[in-house]
């Protein structure tokens, strides 16, 4: 249903087009009988203001044949990302684009047809609604709208797990059609489940599905009265959103920048100097903050002109990434992603959401890799080598990357005792490993013993 | 056996034979209640269909009282109109 999917492989189960990759570019095709009617939705005004506004992705209309199928191209969004991969704000921020462009259809007769997140990527910190035809005309006499319960199921269900259960919400990446009310009923207490909005969410749905397990009949109703049922509805369901709404939870890493005692002021600053005088000088157009926390460097690189993707494993500093950029309105895109365990390629033949690796690769100009290489070492015991090999496939051709001294006392709380597993983690031998992929171009040591290093892919 | 014996056997069968039945069906029907579907086969959004169809009865109810309502207090205020106002709108 998105372009994500296309980088492995086609779309394959709208019945009205299919979704590919060719070369770099990202094309829709339209089937004959569905053409007309979506080449007349994309040139309507709303299509046009929703692309303007940028809330729905930009297409161009290729070709488009009376009888024959139409072809779309659609722009490419910097870094594709996938749900369970977002922070808890982005959920909701998708899920509260997916209502608003619903009712906001309702003026122009239609009604939005899919409501699941996979039709949604996230633009640096916007989210973009990319599956064009998700949009059908509404039978004006129909109270009902019918993804409703495809929203639940893929938008509030897996939030509500997240919020009520602690269920991470990486863990839809096993669910494409979301929950179901039963999912969750067994591990609610029992007065819990008669609460807002466990009732409505669970309890009820699931009662009725045990007395209507033949099928319901679709009511027909007056125009008006559709129109103010739907309106009802949806109005109920933002309520619900925001009633699940996460609020702010404290992390092991979510304060880390202000309680990192090994740092002092004076680091800091030689720090964030050294990495912003490196970002001027090379000018990098997309740049990948590897263990980015809460964002200080992918803020500096976007300040210096860069798109950002920066990938943190604690969903908290993520989210507080991610709520900052879009205050901020900063191109960044803040994902939950590791770069020790990366997101795998899932779906039909394990081909239809791509992989974290494979959307990386080559994709970006630098990558910051600050504060994390000891982790990668001693926590993942990922070898030196197959660190820099990884960068070298993700990273054009620039590496920012802290270097941190077996002496360092983080380095040495995460050895835990076998200190002597790691007595050859010296600089010399950082550096000649570094060297068989890259050259150094610049060195700062910080006050504390620590090094930063710019070095440049040998082509 | 009078008559009035006889009667009163009958009536006591006829309680015993009416209870057990009653019991018997109100049993049926608590089994029928909490007789668990294979879940393997039930669609996964007929529970929140349902909801939604019963959601939206109720927003029907709201909706056709609100307009009665709004029906009702138009009618009151057309009743203070004077009688001349009305008529010149006539």
């Amino acid at each position: 249903m998105t372009p994500t999917a296309t980088i492995a492989l086609g779309t394959f189960r709208d019945p009205q087009g299919r979704l590919y990759r060719d070369g770099d570019r990202i094309l829709r095709e339209v089937f004959p009988e569905h053409a007309a009617s979506a080449i007349a939705w994309l040139r309507s005004p709303l299509a046009q203001r929703w692309i303007e506004q940028g809330r729905m992705v930009p297409t161009q209309i290729l070709s488009a044949e009376s009888g024959h199928a139409a072809l779309l191209e659609h722009d490419r969004i910097l870094f594709p990302s996938y749900p369970w991969e977002w922070t808890p704000g982005q959920w909701v921020q998708a899920a509260s684009l997916t209502l608003d462009l619903c009712e906001e259809a309702l003026e122009d007769g239609l009604i939005l047809k899919d409501a699941t997140p996979l039709n949604i990527l996230f633009s640096g910190p916007r989210p973009v609604f990319v599956d064009v035809l998700s949009f059908e005309c509404r039978d004006p006499h129909s109270p009902l709208w019918i993804a409703y319960a495809q929203f639940i199921r893929t938008f509030l269900l897996p939030l509500c797990a997240y919020v009520h259960l602690g269920w991470p919400l990486a863990a839809t990446m096993e669910r494409r059609d979301g929950y179901v009310p039963a999912d969750l009923a067994p591990y609610l207490p029992l007065l819990h489940r008669w609460r807002s909005p466990l009732r409505s969410l669970v309890t009820l749905p699931l009662l009725l599905e045990k007395k209507t397990h033949g099928g319901v009949q679709r009511p027909q109703v007056s125009e008006e009265l559709s129109a103010f049922a739907i309106r009802r509805l949806l109005r109920s369901t933002r309520k619900t959103l925001h009633s699940l709404a996460p609020s702010a939870r404290e992390s092991r890493w979510s304060e880390y920048t202000q309680t990192a005692g090994h740092y002092k002021s004076s680091d800091h600053e030689t720090k964030q100097a050294f990495v912003r005088s490196a970002l001027e000088s090379i000018r990098p157009a997309r740049v990948l903050d590897v263990g980015a926390n809460t964002g200080v460097y992918s803020r500096i690189a976007a300040e210096s002109g860069a798109n950002v993707v920066a990938w943190d494993t604690d969903v908290q500093a993520a989210d507080l990434n991610w709520q900052i950029a879009q205050r901020e309105k900063l191109p960044i895109l803040p994902l939950i992603a590791d770069f020790a365990r990366p997101t795998p390629a899932v779906g039909w033949q394990n081909r239809e959401s791509a992989s974290l690796l494979n959307r990386a690769k080559g994709n970006f100009d630098c990558v910051l890799m600050l504060g994390v290489l000891h982790h990668l070492l001693v926590t993942d015991q990922i070898p030196l080598p197959a660190i820099f090999e990884q960068l070298g496939e993700i990273s054009k051709r620039w590496v920012i990357i802290e270097w941190i001294p077996k002496e360092d006392s983080q380095f040495d709380e995460l050895c835990r005792g076998r200190q002597g597993l790691y007595s050859y983690l010296s600089e010399k031998y950082f550096v000649q490993t570094l060297s068989r992929r890259f050259a150094v171009r610049d060195r700062r040591q910080l006050p504390n013993g620590r090094t930063l290093w710019l070095v440049e892919a040998i082509l | 056996m009078d008559n009035s014996a006889r009667r009163i056997t009958f009536l006591r069968k006829l309680y015993v034979t009416l209870a057990f039945s009653l019991i018997v069906l109100q049993t049926l029907a608590v089994l029928g209640a909490v007789e668990k579907p294979a879940y393997a086969y039930v669609d996964p959004g007929s529970g929140l269909l349902a909801f939604q169809i019963l959601s939206t009865t109720f927003a029907g109810f709201i909706f056709i009282l609100r307009r009665r309502v709004h029906t009702f207090f138009k009618g009151i205020i057309r009743g203070f109109k004077p009688k001349d106002e009305a008529l010149d709108q006539k």
